[in-house]
């Protein structure tokens, strides 16, 4: 109880000093320092030769106690120096199901000016937790993907991430505690389910005909029109693109002979259904099937593609959210 | 935390090969302290990192076997200890872990362990010896653990780099210790430590002149003198160190009532104070390590050293032996008379007689008494038989039966010792309290203005008692040899070529070679430089350098010194590091490009972090209007063909690009 709340105090201490933000540079407010565990040993360790030295009246011992502890003194400057060199910027982030982890590419980049640059390793892992990725300064292999869990469905804060450094002596810990302002979509969690048969309304039956009628064939071009994000790849009007004139994609009219509707209703369980529609949703946008939504009072009309797909799972993600 | 649970592996782990390196020096160089087999365990340790980082084996013990190994080890050490001493058991304790654990290795928690412990047997190897070559050794090693320890924490830069990162934080670090070392309190021992046991070198605490066929010719030094004041003559420079009160007819000895008085005087804490008459000798001495109690000083010491025993016999006795370079100051009043003994006590001690032995001496003395019923007179008459027939020698003969009567009526040649103990009981033998004095005599005044005394200027001279004056010096030597008084040993022995020869490539035997001589001359005297101000360093050194810098002392000018100290140690460090703070330089390619980029955002483009620079301009392509399009394209282009050429970029083409910057700047307002 006192550790939640400990927490909780923590982190909104932590939202005012180091605020939520998509690229950070290290500055005096974002680090953290203090000697490492090792660090502490060190410290013992002079204290020891102090005493030693003192009660054997040996000045070599009391001078190799005086060194190492200015050196322990130097090296707080020294890591702190090195950390504050560090610049992180976060990735682009995938929606993923729930149950799935998700990953967050995070890119780590130091200033880089003769010798100005950091060194060492970088430990980067979730806020209160202790499982480590090491990433290298040395030989960067960016971006470090940081995973988390994602066990329920909707749209998640990213946690607090936590990145340490030991550089250059392991005496101090250097670290910070970066909160990134990228949402994770999480989607229900898929569940095998068999395809609902195709309504057809009267309403949108008319509609489907007005546009059977423009089709010549099953998957003619039709037109062009402006790539959007989310179109597949072979739509797009290559030709077009080498002609300097932007992503333009080609508008294929199908022959689409049916819809089907995903409907909620009320006699099945709720989440149980949301993950059935999540996985419909995929099976038919694969098969590239007009399909609608109807989510209580939400509707969204039926249509095909990758914008509808997404469009879907997000609404089903963030219905009657917990 | 946490990091230090996870496990480490010792293959291509420079670290650990270093440490491991680092550790068996450290060991190998504790041989005299450390036992073979704990060494030997060490080896092992060693051998299994080196086996594992070449990959020659990779098999670790278990941990099953090196507990049992451990168990056993203990045991061995629980056994042997009980004779070593708590010291060199703790010591020998310390490097059978480390063994222990440099085959246990397997966490970062050990490693750091490890880490920790040897750098606490660098400090301890720094009990036995002081000398500045085993100094700096200790030091090095100490840098190189703390070297390994940089490749434990980042293992993918190179050790050069490294090594310069360490030499740089351990130069700035040194001027800060240094100041440290200066200001901070040198404490007095908080506690009695554990001595270890050495082998005693110097004088002997008991003399039988008869059973030494030569003399010690050893040129090892004993102690060093510098003087604040005049220095006195050679024939003054009686350094007195141990006083020998018993006498068997062979061997003297320092007397047991004398040993049992003293505990109980300093149980009771009454040093003997001495009354300054007349002028003073004001002087500092750094003795060398003796493994004994005995200082040395002039006729009559006076010591204010909280580790000085000052006792009824005039000695300074140190309160443990001396393991490591001692520094002591004395004042020395040679016109104080030595009568302010326990008269009682010291009469009775110095009159006894051995029962057997000598008898033509008893016979002797009698028949020299009825001749000389005066002290004095009796005195000057036998002073006259030694000068008038007897020989100063560093080979006599063995005196084994009666060595008064052999010496005084077979052999007439001997060396101080002889002519001491003849004298001290001759007159013994009339009723005068007498007793030995054992020390050093003389000492070479060299060019850096310091006094080196050494092992063959040992001397022993007798002390007699007489009523009205206390305590008086007679060395029976003088008398015999008055080379060896007013020149030194050198001189009086100089016609039996026998100076120390027993020491073929001794330094001093070669004074011929000039630039050698000087040689030794140069080392001796940073040695003696290095003891002085680095070993001798002590609290009241730190108080005359409290006075020099403060004037005077007081608790406010101190608060002031520690106040700029915590100043300077401020300004150092912001030395180091002004150029973190210093503004970064903006005009590299990515920066200039990165500006241009921002200009974008008046036609809703930001740039995301995955998106290269083409990337980007395919954006620009669609959403901005034709001449953004051609200035961003210009500008892609130059910035691509600066950010990947082989060479960084030149001014001038920093230049063409922070043009093409500002033209889109131009655009966009």
């Amino acid at each position: 109880m006192i550790k939640a709340l400990w927490q909780r105090k923590m982190l909104s201490w932590l939202d005012k000093r180091i605020p939520t933000t998509s690229k950070i540079s290290l500055e005096h407010s974002s680090i953290f320092i203090f000697p490492s565990r090792f660090g502490g040993t060190f410290l013992i360790l002079c204290l020891a030769l102090f005493v030693l030295g003192s009660n054997y009246q040996n000045n070599l011992m009391l001078i190799l106690c005086y060194l190492l502890l200015s050196f322990f003194l130097v090296n707080l400057l020294a890591s702190y120096r090195n950390f504050a060199l560090l610049t992180f910027k976060q990735g682009k982030l995938n929606p993923v199901f729930a149950g799935e982890n998700a990953e967050l590419p995070v890119w780590i980049s130091s200033a880089s000016h003769k010798d100005k640059s950091a060194h060492g390793r970088i430990h980067v892992h979730l806020w209160g937790e202790t499982d480590a990725v090491v990433f290298d300064l040395d030989t960067p292999d960016n971006p470090t993907i940081v995973s988390m869990p994602c066990p329920s469905r909707g749209v998640m804060k990213l946690p607090r991430i936590t990145f340490n450094s030991y550089y250059p002596f392991g005496l101090f810990r250097t670290w910070t505690h970066l909160s990134f302002s990228a949402n994770q979509w999480v989607y229900p969690a898929p569940l095998v389910a068999p395809t609902p048969m195709p309504i057809e309304s009267q309403s949108q039956h008319e509609a489907i005909k007005q546009e059977l009628s423009n089709a010549t064939g099953q998957d003619e071009f039709d037109s062009l029109k402006d790539y959007r994000v989310g179109e597949p790849l072979h739509h797009v009007a290559w030709k077009q693109v080498a002609k300097g004139r932007g992503m333009i994609s080609k508008v294929f009219s199908s022959n689409q002979a049916a819809e089907i509707w995903l409907v909620l209703d009320s006699v099945n369980e709720l989440e149980k259904q949301l993950s059935e529609f999540s996985y419909l949703v995929q099976e038919l946008s694969k098969e590239q099937q007009y399909f609608g939504l109807r989510l209580g009072q939400l509707t969204i009309e039926p249509a095909v593609g990758e914008e509808h797909r997404k469009s879907c799972l997000e609404a089903l993600s963030t219905y009657k959210q917990p | 935390m946490k990091q230090a649970r996870k496990s480490v592996s010792s293959v291509n782990n420079k670290a650990h090969l270093a440490l491991s390196f680092s550790l068996f020096v450290i060991g190998a160089s504790l041989f005299q302290q450390v036992q073979g087999w704990i060494l030997f365990l060490l080896t092992c340790g060693v051998s299994m990192r080196v086996a594992l980082y070449f990959k020659w084996n990779r098999n670790l013990l278990s941990i099953r076997t090196l507990n049992l190994l451990a168990l056993l080890c203990a045991i061995v050490l629980a056994y042997v200890g009980i004779e070593l001493g708590l010291l060199l058991a703790m010591i020998n304790l310390l490097v059978m872990a480390s063994a222990l654990k440099l085959m246990l290795l397997r966490t970062n928690r050990d490693y750091f362990q490890l880490v920790a412990t040897s750098l606490f047997l660098c400090a301890c190897g720094l009990i036995f010896q002081q000398g500045i070559a085993v100094s700096l050794f200790y030091y090095v090693m100490a840098m190189s653990i703390l070297w390994s320890l940089a490749m434990h924490v980042s293992p993918s830069l190179s050790l050069s780099f490294q090594l310069k990162t360490l030499l740089k934080l351990f130069t700035q670090a040194l001027p800060i210790g240094a100041m440290l070392f200066l200001i901070l309190p040198q404490i007095e021992p908080l506690w009695r430590m554990p001595t270890g046991k050495g082998t005693e070198t110097g004088l002997s605490e008991t003399v039988t002149p008869g059973d030494i066929a030569e003399l010690s010719k050893s040129d090892d030094l004993a102690f060093r003198a510098t003087f604040q004041s005049d220095i006195p003559q050679i024939r003054e420079r009686y350094w007195r160190a141990i006083v020998l009160e018993k006498f068997d007819g062979r061997t003297w000895s320092i007397h047991p009532n004398r040993l049992r008085f003293r505990q109980r005087l300093k149980f009771a804490r009454q040093p003997k104070p001495v009354i300054p008459v007349g002028p003073a000798w004001e002087y500092e001495v750094i003795a060398e390590p003796s493994n004994q109690q005995w200082l040395f000083s002039l006729d009559t010491a006076q010591s204010n050293s909280s580790q000085i025993w000052q006792s009824h016999t005039y000695q300074l006795i140190k309160n443990q032996p001396l393991q490591s370079r001692f520094k002591y100051l004395v004042e020395s009043y040679p016109e104080a008379p030595l009568n302010n003994a326990l008269n009682y006590f010291d009469i009775q001690l110095n009159k006894e007689l051995p029962e057997q032995f000598n008898p033509r001496t008893r016979e002797w003395v009698r028949k020299l008494r009825e001749k000389h019923p005066d002290n004095t007179a009796f005195i000057t008459a036998v002073l006259t038989y030694f000068r008038d027939d007897f020989r100063y020698t560093l080979k006599p003969e063995l005196m084994v039966a009666h060595p008064v009567d052999e010496l005084l009526f077979d052999h007439k040649a001997g060396f101080c010792s002889h002519y001491a103990s003849a004298f001290a009981y001759i007159m013994r033998l009339v009723g005068i309290p007498a007793r030995m004095v054992t020390g050093y005599h003389g000492g070479v005044l060299e060019e850096a203005g310091y006094m080196s005394v050494r092992q063959y200027d040992a001397h022993a001279w007798t002390e007699i008692w007489l009523d009205d004056q206390g305590w008086q010096r007679v060395d029976p030597t003088a008398v015999v040899s008055p080379e060896r008084i007013a020149f030194g040993l050198q001189q009086a022995v100089a016609y039996e070529e026998s100076f120390t020869a027993d020491a073929p490539f001794g330094l001093v035997q070669l004074r011929d070679l000039a630039w050698l001589n000087n040689l030794r001359q140069t080392f001796e005297d940073i040695d003696y430089l290095w003891s002085r101000w680095v070993l001798g360093f002590d609290r009241s050194s730190q108080q005359d350098l409290f006075k020099n810098l403060l004037g005077e002392v007081t608790p406010q000018r101190l608060s002031y010194l520690s106040l700029s100290v915590l100043f300077i140690m401020g300004v150092l460090l912001s030395i180091y590091n002004y150029k973190a703070w210093w503004p970064q330089n903006n005009n590299t390619p990515i920066k200039q490009y990165l500006r241009g980029v921002s200009y974008l955002n008046k036609w809703g483009i930001t740039r995301e972090q995955w998106q290269g620079p083409n990337d980007t301009l395919v954006l620009v392509n669609q959403k901005c209007p034709d001449n953004v399009q051609q200035r961003f394209g210009v500008l892609t282009k130059l910035f691509i063909a600066l950010e990947y050429q082989k060479s960084p970029a030149s001014k001038e083409q920093l230049q063409a690009l922070r043009l093409e910057v500002k033209k889109l700047k131009a655009l966009a307002k």
